[in-house]
């Protein structure tokens, strides 16, 4: 119970630090991007193509912003805190490393949270002025971004947590396009010709790969948007559930990594 | 025989610097102890490894070996964390934050409840200076506005042990006064303080008990007063027209004799300045100054460096 005011405090402390140092504007500003260029666009494709291009573009926008802002916020989190120099007044006090690893996880996953909802915001009003319906898939996909983002910013903690934080963005930035791709590398393993067929030697690169790598083409709905497939609410809750797997991990492994640290 | 709210006990930090991992001994072996009540001062020129074994006591770095206790508990125990406030060295806080802000977060950390948050917040920033800078976010802090900031924010749970890291630094006279009242005041509450310096006087009068610490070694551990007696005092006296026997004796005794013009310095032994005072008047010499020399760390350590190689000889 206390552990988890001491969290809430740091957490808010952390979403309270991105708010005072305007960092919303800037989400403003990424917001009035979507919607103009996506505007722009779809005036440059014939009528027909319109609803799909602001569609696809729109689902794009939020998800790269997404990742470009949990990146750079992720490796950034505790970093600025060694920078500044109010680590060690903090650390100092009734609280747990892990609590305070925590509590900067949650807040910034509350940044991300109100990123992803303005973004989505500026996305629907697109939608609405290109007269295309929003359907409650459009949702189901921004839900799924934000499960997403979720376990790019704990990877990026994980990084930070040992790594400066141009070394960890890049980690990051790596694990999050590699990401992507393990569903085909997937499909490549099992399938009866191609890379892994002509190259049977990088097979078990491939297969620690799939393995190890969060499948982060679970999260990424653009295609069935597209062909008007349904999204399931269970596919929704299960992707999420996977998603919180992996952050439990990576942010124990962080913890793990933290506990040991030296704060000179 | 009440037992140490801190008790450090061969004491050992080694440092690895650099991708060739250079060792660096920040602190080589000390032991020590501070019991409950006592005003206790961490001496130690630039670079003795006082800041690295604090660091220690608060857990944010760890022991290449030895122990660490905090109220007998390990330093990372939270009953421990619970008694101890600590104000760093570099006392850099969230500078987004006002100074009732930083404390109303911290005071969540230490489980008080609001009602009582407000109330602490409220007197301790009278308490420390900052009663008429509650609005102003802590950036626009002077230096010694936020080691002010600091020292409340060490306080705010009310600890039973306060640990400051060269509270005195980058204040001015007044401040330095009036935080030495803080600490004087602390007592009088019955808390235990524990500070480090460079500064031999700041800590002579204020300390019980201090430790002494060169090079990540320990130089001496003891009361304040013994320490004082083995420090050798000397007095300075000025004075015009004194007799040259007079002078000759000061000499054949050990003393320094100095002529500047008519006017003389004389440096003696402190037990020794009583007697030669007396003289000097009965020889119907003018006084113009007696002044007691008190000695500087430095010198202190060149001294008791040079007592150590005479020992190991
Ligand atoms: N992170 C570090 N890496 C390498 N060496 C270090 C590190 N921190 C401290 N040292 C070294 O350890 C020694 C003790 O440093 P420390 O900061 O504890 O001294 P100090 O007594 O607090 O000095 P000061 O009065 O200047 O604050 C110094 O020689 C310093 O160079
Ligand atoms: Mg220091």
């Amino acid at each position: 119970m206390n552990s988890l005011i001491r969290i809430l405090a740091v957490a808010s402390n952390t979403f309270r630090e991105s708010a005072r140092q305007r960092a919303f504007i800037g989400l403003l500003l990424g917001a009035l991007i979507l919607v103009f260029s996506s505007l722009l666009v779809s005036e440059l494709v014939v009528y027909d193509q319109q609803r799909r291009v602001v569609q696809d573009f729109g689902l794009f926008f939020i998800s790269f912003a997404g990742v470009v802002i949990a990146v750079i916020v992720g490796v950034l989190l505790v970093y600025k805190e060694l920078e500044r120099k109010t680590i060690y007044s903090l650390l100092s006090k009734p609280l747990f490393r892990y609590e305070f690893l925590l509590g900067k996880y949650i807040g910034m996953l509350l940044v991300l949270l109100i990123g992803t909802v303005v973004l989505s915001g500026a996305w629907f009003l697109v939608l609405f002025v290109r007269d295309v319906p929003v359907r409650l898939v459009f949702l189901k996909a921004v839900l799924l971004i934000f499960g997403e983002l979720s376990i790019v910013s704990a990877v990026a903690i994980l990084f930070s947590s040992f790594s400066t934080p141009v070394l960890s963005g890049i980690f990051t930035f790596g694990i999050f396009v590699v990401g992507r791709q393990v569903y085909f590398i997937d499909e490549l393993l099992t399938a009866s010709k191609g890379l892994f067929v002509t190259a049977p030697q990088i097979r078990p690169l491939g297969e620690a790969v799939t393995r190890i790598f969060p499948d982060l083409s679970l999260f990424d709905v653009a295609r069935e948007i597209l062909l008007e497939v349904e999204v399931s609410w269970l596919y929704v809750a299960q992707s999420l559930a996977y998603a919180l797997c992996y952050v439990v991990i990576l942010i124990a492994l962080a913890t793990l990594v933290f506990q040991r640290r030296d704060f000179v | 025989m009440t037992s140490p709210v801190l008790k450090v006990e061969e004491l050992k930090k080694t440092f690895k610097v650099g991708f060739a991992r250079k060792v660096v001994d920040a602190v080589r072996g000390i032991s020590f102890a501070v019991e409950p009540g006592e005003i206790f001062g961490f001496l130690g020129p630039n670079g003795a490894g006082k800041t690295t074994t604090i660091k220690t006591v608060m857990d944010l770095i760890r022991p290449t070996s030895g122990r660490v206790s905090l109220f007998g508990k390990p330093p990372g125990d939270m009953d421990a964390r619970l008694r101890v406030g600590y104000l760093p060295e570099q006392p850099y806080f969230y500078d987004y934050l006002k100074p009732s802000e930083l404390l109303e977060f911290f005071g969540k950390l230490y489980g008080i409840d609001s009602a009582e948050r407000k109330r602490r917040i409220d007197r301790l920033l009278d308490r420390v200076g900052l009663g008429h800078a509650k609005d102003r976010t802590l950036r626009r802090f002077s230096k010694g506005m936020l080691q002010r900031a600091g020292l409340a924010q060490a306080l705010i749970g009310n600890p039973d042990l306060v640990i400051l890291d060269e509270p005195l630094s980058g204040l001015d006279p007044i401040g330095r006064k009036e935080l030495k009242d803080v600490i004087s005041n602390l007592r009088t509450e019955g808390k235990t303080v524990f500070f480090s310096s460079h500064i031999l006087a700041d800590i002579e009068l204020l300390c019980d008990k201090i430790v002494i610490i060169d090079k990540g070694k320990l130089r001496f551990f003891g009361s304040t007063r013994d320490f004082l007696k083995t420090g050798r005092s000397e007095v300075e006296i000025v004075a015009a027209g004194v007799p040259e026997e007079l002078l000759a004796r000061v000499t054949s005794e050990g003393g320094a004799v100095d002529r500047f013009g008519n006017r003389t310095k004389i440096v003696v032994a402190g037990e020794r300045s009583h007697e030669l005072v007396k003289a000097l008047l009965a020889a119907g010499a003018d006084l113009d100054a007696v002044v007691p020399r008190t000695e500087g760390l430095e010198e202190l350590f060149v001294r008791m460096a040079g007592k150590s190689e005479e020992a190991a000889r």
